[in-house]
């Protein structure tokens, strides 16, 4: 499988963006971790106790 | 310059280095070996579900099936998407294999996992489903085999990413990974997240077997083991797509139709596609409204987006090539002409097929709360998950390991007849089994249950008798589908061990 | 430049129309599919 596209010319942003997978593998990991483990645990955390009758 | 070693793949022109050819062959035996077993025991359960041939005794059939989870779902899955990510990182991009050591660690540690977990789940000290969900706990081993075989992915994962930095300095590639590799790259990204995730979660549950630790919250459990067992769903669904992208290139010469859309659309996959992990959580009462939606109708839309953009532009980059090469009269000579008799598009296209339709439609439908409190734990979601790993990703993979046979098993097709119909064979069976199971689940029919009879039971229920047509449907389509699936393993390896030479 | 994009041939017209194809099939089918499981919930 070759490249496509051997244009020359400046490099567009967005594809600047897409070619550095170390951003994307850091984003990839920490935008899931924040939406969905860190703001579930704190939110499981902050369920209020049952008072614990003797 | 050390192990210079490498040969011209004749099939497709690619620069394959030896070192990578044998760490990418082994993890295919390992990994059309963990299908077997684990399609074994899918034929195990489907005779006991189909209650006209209820085959199983009660404790094997919750054992069975813990092992159909993890064979078939966890372990055939990684092990051949640890030959992929190798593939698309060093074959794909003509250079070698770095850090072989490393290589061979990450394939022993997933053996010796995968083995450990499969000789406990026997033994009968691991009857938890490969959800494991605490406060069941099996045998300390257990966890202690799910860690390794999950390091050993991780290594692999990362492999990935040491080879790409290779590569690009070696001059494989100059700005931008080829498509197929950059969904890979996708896969091996979103695979770091999962395992990250599994470490979270079966780390403590190790200690917690060992009793090193007194309580794991049933409902935090749920949450990071779904960061874990939603999202490495995902990396299969950019695996696959990453799959329909190369073969469509390697078949027919199919090149995108638009980078920059389906590049996208894996960054879209990357992002937000492991929110969906949350539709495991959406009955479960302890999350606020706010979590399930953001989490399901915000950021899985999206996702879905990108499934959409692949879904088109994978048979848009067909119908272009297909075209170049004279199939021009009409709107659908192409279509006709296309290469069905060819096994890996077949199978490729069946998987685009079945996938959307299947699963991915359902994983959507079912994954909306308002839909999900009617469909959790009924046979519709196991319908959905098998439309989508099943008559999905498998397929794709069946279909990929029919190109990497010749290319770097470097041998032909043995009974090219019986290949040519077996992609059709098992979709056609998975078809079924998917949508007997979504039907009976629609009228209720419960998954993970061993006798909807309730017979011995202080009580009696009845479902609605047209539940029998689909338990039966569902029963007829697992023969269908292992009949397919044992067909496939049988020229897989013999084609491996008695296939003509290719030069 | 916009104007050659709007002269240029539909590259994919079967993908096309299979898409618009199965849009419609797809519609059929789910709306058979809602009405089928109104009857069998009993929805009034």
């Amino acid at each position: 499988m070759e490249e496509t596209g051997k244009s020359t010319g400046p490099i567009p942003g967005w594809q600047k963006f897409m070619d550095n997978i170390f951003l994307l593998l850091a984003l990839g990991v920490v935008i899931p971790t924040l939406i969905y483990t860190v703001w579930g645990l704190w939110e499981i955390m902050n369920i209020p106790r049952l008072p614990i009758v003797p | 310059m050390a192990n210079q070693d490498f040969r011209i793949c004749s099939e497709s022109g690619l620069k394959v280095y030896k070192n990578a050819e044998t760490l990418i062959k082994w993890n295919v035996i390992a990994a059309l070996a963990t299908l077997a077993v684990g399609g074994l025991m899918a034929l195990l359960v489907a005779l006991t579900r189909w209650p006209s041939v209820h085959l199983l005794g009660l404790t094997e059939y919750y054992r069975f099936l813990t092992a159909h989870g993890v064979d078939a779902l966890l372990a055939w899955i990684l092990f051949f998407e640890m030959a992929l990510v190798y593939f698309a990182s060093t074959v794909v991009l003509g250079t070698r294999f770095r850090g072989v050591v490393v290589g061979w660690i990450s394939f022993a540690l997933m053996l010796i996992g995968g083995a450990l977990i499969n000789v406990i789940i026997i033994m009968g000290r691991a009857d938890v489903m490969f959800t494991s969900y605490a406060p069941l706990k099996a045998d300390p081993l257990y966890y202690l085999g799910v860690i390794l075989f999950a390091v050993g992915a991780l290594i692999g994962f990362i492999m990935f990413f040491v080879n790409v930095v290779y590569a690009k300095r070696d001059g494989g590639f100059k700005r931008s990974l080829p498509l197929g590799s950059f969904g890979l790259a996708a896969a091996s990204i979103i695979g770091v997240l999962t395992l990250a995730h599994g470490a979270g979660i079966f780390i403590p549950a190790f200690l917690w077997s060992l009793d090193f630790i007194g309580y794991i919250d049933p409902s935090a459990y749920r949450l990071v083991f779904w960061g874990l067992g939603h999202s490495s769903q995902q990396i299969n669904v950019c695996a696959m797509v990453a799959v329909w992208y190369m073969t469509s290139a390697f078949v027919v010469g199919g090149k995108p139709v638009n980078e920059k859309l389906s590049r996208t659309a894996f960054v879209l996959y990357i992002l937000f596609i492991n929110l969906a992990s949350e539709h495991h959580l959406l009955v479960d009462p302890v999350l606020s409204t706010w979590h399930k939606i953001v989490n399901t109708s915000y950021m899985m839309h999206l996702a879905v987006l990108a499934s959409m953009i692949h879904a088109f532009a994978i048979p848009a980059s067909i119908e272009v090539a297909l075209r170049k090469q004279g199939f021009r009269s009409g709107l659908f000579e192409w279509f006709k002409k296309a290469p069905w008799g060819n096994p890996a598009f077949a199978a490729v296209a069946l998987s685009i097929l079945l996938f959307g339709f299947l699963g991915g439609i359902t994983g959507v439908i079912f994954g909306t709360e308002q839909f999900n409190i009617i469909r959790h734990n009924t046979f519709a979601i196991t319908g959905h998950f098998h439309g989508t790993v099943v008559a999905g990703t498998t397929i794709a993979f069946m279909g990929f390991t029919y190109l990497l046979i010749p290319c770097i098993f470097k041998r032909q097709l043995i009974w090219k007849g019986f290949a040519q119909i077996q992609p059709y064979l098992y979709a056609v069976g998975v078809a079924m089994l998917s949508i007997g199971m979504m039907s009976a689940g629609a009228f209720g029919v419960p998954r993970r249950h061993y006798d909807i009879t309730f017979s011995g039971a202080p009580f009696s229920f009845t479902f609605d008798p047209a539940i029998d047509m689909f338990m039966s449907m569902m029963g007829v389509g697992a023969l269908l589908a292992v009949a397919g699936g044992v067909l496939f393993i049988l020229i897989g390896f013999g084609s491996m061990i008695w296939g003509k030479e290719v030069k | 430049m916009a104007d050659d994009r709007h002269t240029e041939e539909m590259e994919a017209p079967g993908v096309f129309v299979l898409s618009l194809i199965f849009l419609a099939v797809f519609i059929v089918i789910w709306l058979a599919h809602l009405k089928w499981l109104m009857d069998i919930w009993g929805v009034q």
